[in-house]
């Protein structure tokens, strides 16, 4: 079966707003509106080429190799991180510079910070041992847990897609920076202090599960699985943010009560605060928490046979 | 005057010949400079690199069919020589090329945590061939991005100067001698100046030069140019060869190429097929343990194009729908296209059209220490003429670029205003801006169009027609250039400006070089001279611009090693 | 006609949000749908247990799913993260034997084993899936007057798509379906789909309440009234932690919050006290009167329920 033309009922224009802004010379950024004549098979690209080539029109944009290698073209369309020249083109498209990053100009962002923060995590392996050269012992089972990690071409989507990183000064390093630590972490023959890179640097216990960064990976990463929580499990032992004491308090309240008591567990990990208490009363009054079964230990066979459970998986190969 | 950065070793361009000039000039303890259009291991041709060669002798660990290393060591000189460069590459170079591969190239980037992929047991998996054993580096189809990625990560770890998204736009040369080169910064539109002892020249092969290529966005043949403008002696621009399984659809994805090498852990290999669906290639039948086989794939191509049942950018078809799905899927990059688009690569075969994709000519090179004919100037890589090209063989001219240069103790020269504004003048002499005029892109349309219906099948006519198309555009619409702004900040016009300069001056160059070639020889196809003539064609076809005036010669090529049978056969009965 | 569930209220049902508990049974029984409520059942591990050991989360999740298989039917959540820690790990000790027998070697002590036999659904699914527009429709007895609701579906009842897949994400999503057949009216904003951030409101309440925060000031200023939640967890910090988000942002939202089965229970005729809606720190009034609760004190059902 050969597959040349698609048959679509599509429309046959494309309605293209782009973002235009020279931070040299404008004011404000303004929206230029194009039709794009629908190609088979279309992309983003395929669009913003049109725009260029054919409309003869000079607004900046970042490509180099039009073939998901590169990961230098990704720009927000209507709202969503897209890397252009993978994704359909859709009939109607604003097209905007990625979040998250300085805009150099039109759709071009600066990847510089991103280049500085993975320079901050000691980007290649330090080997443990000296290399003994060609071919080193590894196996395809050694390096099978990096291996969608090895996928990611730093397109930084997840990066602009990442909600912690509205904040600015969250501290937080962003999906890509922790996937590129990730792949160096579970690297068998890394022995640098990745843990301490988790926690510290990269502040891993501050990624909230959201998983918007696979939502739009186009290498289809599952991020938050295999790059964050293998180093949230590193991290976690040696830890000191919050986070990281969070998850030991929550698995030690479920072993004693048998179910997770919020205030409990946030009595354990922040201690007891101005703000906790404000919020303990509040929540107190309504009934949301009980205080008193919160000092009082509820003595049950049942958790016993939970906690056990729960050690023996711990052990488990 | 513009601002000047002083260097040992300035290194242009920043794929594997590149980065590995820039990792062993530093090795040697010379201050190095690099310089990059695009962004490392981000364009260029080496990215696209799927599986690297490994070479012979084969240790025991690669667990290979009863081939005796004598056997190997031939077939893979054989591949080199013969199908890889048609009889025009460098014997000698091939041999120390290869000693390279065997000894060198893995282990250093190994150590740098390349992952050349293993089975479950530990044993390196080559992509199945007796003759010449690829590896892979992390994935089929990805090996490029894997290798780069780290030689980009080792360059910053060392600190050295980089300066990315810039542009060089011209060789300096003082007293005959290439003195450095000015850069033109594209994001702030700022144009400096690097005076080095010794430049290395690593811009590639594979230049966007038609209107469908597989060079990235922004190669435009600089480096072919710089050198040209500098006097410096090209050969062989005109052997050029065409991918024939990329796709047709959609446009852009015109670099997504369908490689037609046995898939990893398999014989098998991806097939081509007519409008009518009638297979006419197949590597494993039509070009056995050729793992390139790209001359022979086009040169089958072409009569079906005669005969109606194919197009030279669409009407044909590849797939892999006589292998098992799972094959094709697994540790492979390509069949992620079948599913993006809600095909099945089981079962579905994809429209493929050609495209212009490297270049085994460039510039004139003594390989023993990658000099060029103008002193101060080296290179490495696929911009010179000595070899086609691929990720081992420029990371070797890398090393052998790099201790040449470091050692070169030519003192450096300072840069004056003389030697530099010449070139200020013509760079900023683009920046004007008229709502109405023409756009460089244009320009770089039409002369996209202009090799584009060169195309395949060449002849004097043909040939003519292009040469006086390309004056054309170089008279009429290159002085008429104006942009939509003169915003120096990431300006898309200015650099297509320069970038049409370049590619002028190119493919003038290429088809000159190609009118003088009176024979056929692998990609390059001439219905008026459509035989393989060794007795006056095996050599470098050299030509070289000197104060406007074009000068050829001819230079035999030595045949230590190997020779071809036939000194004269027709190029379709050729095999290579 | 009768249909029966396993059920899990998870650990805020149970604790901060028994309301979600008490109007999910009370609803529930409105359709006679039996929701027998597991036995210990322990914590699905929210997002910590996988921060300590991927055992230890496929274990803990593997427990629940195997006293849910012993009760013989499929499994209902109420909380968008025990649903995708529990869907997930089905998928996972369905397709993945090694991960199985090592689940069910620390679960043989207590004579527990996972088989692989049901499904795991959302309370949300249920009434959106499992019953028909029609039966829903017909209860009705406070057609919510186009009370202006802001869904907010949490991001673990909809991401990733390899646990959930495309499917789930059709034109008119489950919630907005439910709200409009209640008679209520949807307000689009940019956060209906976004992440509330409440496993860092522990840990990092500032990076919580910003987000949430923007979600609320959005939706208020597309003129929600209310939100709704199928999530315990972002129903905490939308509604618990709307003072903070208050303080930080310097507005007053007085926007309430509700469970999926507190709007349903009202539009279908249940009272304040059966959805338990006096559990709020964000006092409702506003939503009462909107909808005439009390105008008509003979709060009925229209049909009773078939038998």
């Amino acid at each position: 079966m050969s597959h040349s033309l698609n048959q679509t009922t599509e429309s046959e224009k494309i309605r293209v707003r782009l973002y235009r802004f020279d931070p040299a010379i404008d004011q404000a950024p303004r929206y230029d509106s194009y039709e794009v004549p629908r190609t088979p098979r279309m992309r983003i690209m395929d669009a913003l080429n049109y725009i260029h080539e054919d409309l003869a029109v000079d607004f900046g944009y970042r490509w180099l190799c039009s073939t998901k290698k590169c990961g230098t073209c990704a720009v927000n369309v209507n709202g969503s991180p897209r890397l252009a020249c993978w994704e359909e083109a859709e009939s109607d498209m604003t097209i905007e510079p990625l979040s998250h990053m300085p805009v150099v100009r039109d759709l071009v962002t600066s990847r510089d910070s991103f280049e500085t923060a993975l320079s901050t995590l000691s980007p290649l392996i330090v080997r443990k041992t000296e290399y003994a050269g060609f071919p080193e012992p590894l196996t395809a089972v050694d390096m099978a847990p990096t291996e969608h990690l090895r996928d990611c071409i730093q397109c930084l989507a997840c990066q602009a897609a990442c909600p912690v990183l509205d904040q600015a000064d969250s501290g937080f390093a962003g999906p890509a920076l922790l996937v590129a630590l990730s792949e160096l972490a579970q690297d068998p023959r890394d022995g640098e202090d990745r843990a301490r890179l988790a926690s510290e640097t990269a502040q891993v216990f501050k990624c909230v599960s959201c998983y918007e960064c696979e939502r739009v990976c186009p290498a289809e990463i599952p991020i938050v699985r295999e790059a964050i929580e293998p180093l949230k499990r590193l991290a976690r032992p040696t830890g000191t943010s919050p986070g990281a004491k969070r998850a030991d308090a929550f698995l030690a309240v479920v072993e004693e009560r048998g179910y997770a008591n919020g205030a409990l567990i946030a009595m354990r990990t922040k201690g007891v605060t101005l703000s906790a208490i404000r919020l303990a009363v509040r929540m107190a009054l309504r009934g949301k928490i009980d205080l008193v079964e919160i000092f009082l230990k509820r003595a049950s066979t049942k958790v016993g046979a939970l906690r056990r459970t729960y050690e023996s998986s711990k052990e488990n190969k | 005057m513009i601002e000047v950065i002083e260097t040992d070793v300035l290194v242009i361009g920043g794929g594997a010949g590149g980065t590995n000039a820039v990792l062993k000039a530093s090795e040697q303890g010379a201050k190095v400079t690099m310089v990059v259009k695009g962004l490392i291991g981000k364009s260029g041709c080496s990215i696209f690199a799927s599986t690297i060669p490994f070479g012979t002798p084969t240790p025991d660990w690669l667990n290979h069919d009863e081939v005796s290393t004598e056997e190997r060591d031939h077939y893979r000189l054989e591949f080199m020589v013969r199908y890889y460069n048609h009889y025009l590459a460098d014997q000698d170079y091939c041999r120390r090329l290869e000693a390279y591969m065997r000894s060198e190239f893995f282990p250093d980037l190994e150590r740098l945590g390349v992952y050349w992929r293993r089975d479950d047991e530990g044993h390196i998996q080559p992509t199945a061939s007796r003759r010449t054993p690829n590896l892979v580096a992390h994935k089929q189809g990805a090996s490029g991005p894997a290798i780069l990625d780290k030689r980009r990560r080792e360059i910053f770890r060392r600190d050295i100067p980089v300066y990315e998204e810039c542009a060089a736009t011209s060789l300096l040369i003082d007293d005959g001698r290439v003195v450095g080169a000015t850069i033109l910064d594209i994001r702030r539109g700022k144009l400096f100046a690097v005076a080095a002892k010794s430049t290395i020249l690593a811009t590639g092969h594979s230049d966007y030069l038609a209107t469908r290529s597989t060079g990235t966005r922004e190669q435009s043949a600089d480096g072919i140019a710089m050198a040209l403008r500098v006097g410096a002696e090209l050969a062989n621009l005109e052997i050029q060869w065409w991918h024939t399984s990329d796709l047709s659809q959609p446009r852009s994805w015109m670099r997504f190429h369908l490689y037609p090498n046995p898939l990893l852990g398999t014989k098998e290999t991806a097939r081509l097929y007519n409008s009518e669906g009638e297979m006419f290639f197949e590597q494993k039948t039509h070009s056995p343990g050729v793992s390139a086989p790209y001359f022979e794939q086009i040169r089958r191509l072409c009569p079906q194009v005669q005969a109606g049942k194919a197009r030279w950018d669409g009407g044909y078809y590849s797939g892999y729908d006589h292998i098992p799905a799972e094959i094709t899927t697994k540790h492979q990059h390509q069949a992620q296209v079948w599913r993006k688009l809600g095909l099945d690569v089981g079962e579905d075969r994809m429209e493929c059209g050609i495209t212009w994709h490297m270049r085994q000519g460039g510039i004139n090179v003594d390989t023993r220490s990658m000099q060029t004919s103008v002193p101060g100037l080296y290179l490495a890589g696929g911009i010179g003429c000595h070899y086609l090209g691929s990720i081992g063989a420029v990371s070797f001219d890398g090393k052998v670029a790099a201790e040449a240069a470091a050692a070169d103790d030519e003192r450096r020269k300072p840069l004056t205003e003389q030697i530099v504004a010449p070139e200020e003048k013509r760079v900023f002499g683009f920046l004007r801006a008229e709502p109405d005029g023409p756009r460089p892109m244009q320009a770089k349309l039409k002369i996209r169009e202009i090799m584009w219906n060169l195309g395949y099948i060449k002849n004097a006519k043909k040939l003519s027609d292009a040469l006086d198309a390309l004056l054309s555009v170089r008279e009429e619409m290159l002085p008429r250039l104006a942009l939509e702004s003169t915003s120096r900040t990431w300006n898309t016009g200015w650099m297509d400006a320069l970038d049409v300069c370049s590619m002028l001056d190119a493919c003038e160059a290429t088809v000159r070089s190609a009118i003088n070639r009176k024979e056929s020889r692998g990609p390059f196809y001439r219905e008026d001279y459509p035989y393989v003539d060794n007795e006056h064609w095996l050599c470098r076809n050299i030509i070289q611009r000197v104060n406007g005036e074009w000068h050829t010669r001819t230079e035999p090529i030595p045949l230590p090693y190997l020779t071809p049978e036939k000194s004269r056969e027709p190029f379709f009965e050729s095999d290579y | 006609m009768s249909r029966k569930y396993a059920y899990f209220p998870g650990c805020s049902a149970k604790g901060t949000c028994k309301e979600l508990d008490v109007s999910t049974h009370a609803v529930a029984s409105l359709f006679g749908i039996d929701l027998q409520e597991l036995e210990n059942p322990g914590c699905t591990g929210a997002r910590e247990f996988r921060a300590i050991s991927e055992n230890l989360h496929l274990t803990a999740n593997g427990r629940i799913l195997a006293l849910a298989e012993r009760l013989g039917q499929d499994l209902v959540a109420v909380c968008d993260t025990c649903l995708l820690n529990l869907v997930e790990t089905n998928q996972r000790l369905k397709a993945d034997a090694k991960a199985r027998d090592m689940v069910n070697r620390a679960l043989a002590e207590e004579g527990l084993a996972f088989e692989g036999v049901i499904e795991v659904k959302h309370f949300l699914w249920v009434l959106t899936e499992d019953l028909s527009e029609d039966e829903l429709r017909q209860r009705i007895v406070r057609p919510l007057r186009g009370l202006q609701v802001a869904p907010f579906y949490g991001c673990h009842i909809q991401r990733p798509a390899s646990v959930y897949g495309a499917d789930r994400r059709d034109e008119t999503p489950a919630l907005d379906r439910l709200c409009l057949l209640l008679g209520a009216e949807v307000v689009q904003y940019q956060g209906a789909n976004k992440c509330c951030g409440f496993h860092v409101v522990g840990a990092e309440e500032k990076i919580a309440v910003q987000m949430s925060g923007r979600h609320l000031t959005n939706a208020k200023s597309n003129g929600a009234q209310c939100i709704v939640t199928p999530c315990p967890l972002c129903h905490t910090v939308f509604d618990a932690y709307q003072p903070n988000i208050e303080r930080q942002f310097k507005t007053r939202y007085e926007v309430p919050v509700l469970h999926v089965s507190q709007l349903v229970g009202l539009a279908l005729g249940l009272s304040v006290e059966a959805v338990a809606l006096s559990r709020h720190v964000v006092g409702c009034d506003s939503i009462l009167a909107h909808i005439g609760y009390g105008a008509n004190s003979a709060a009925t059902a229209a049909n009773p329920p078939s038998a």
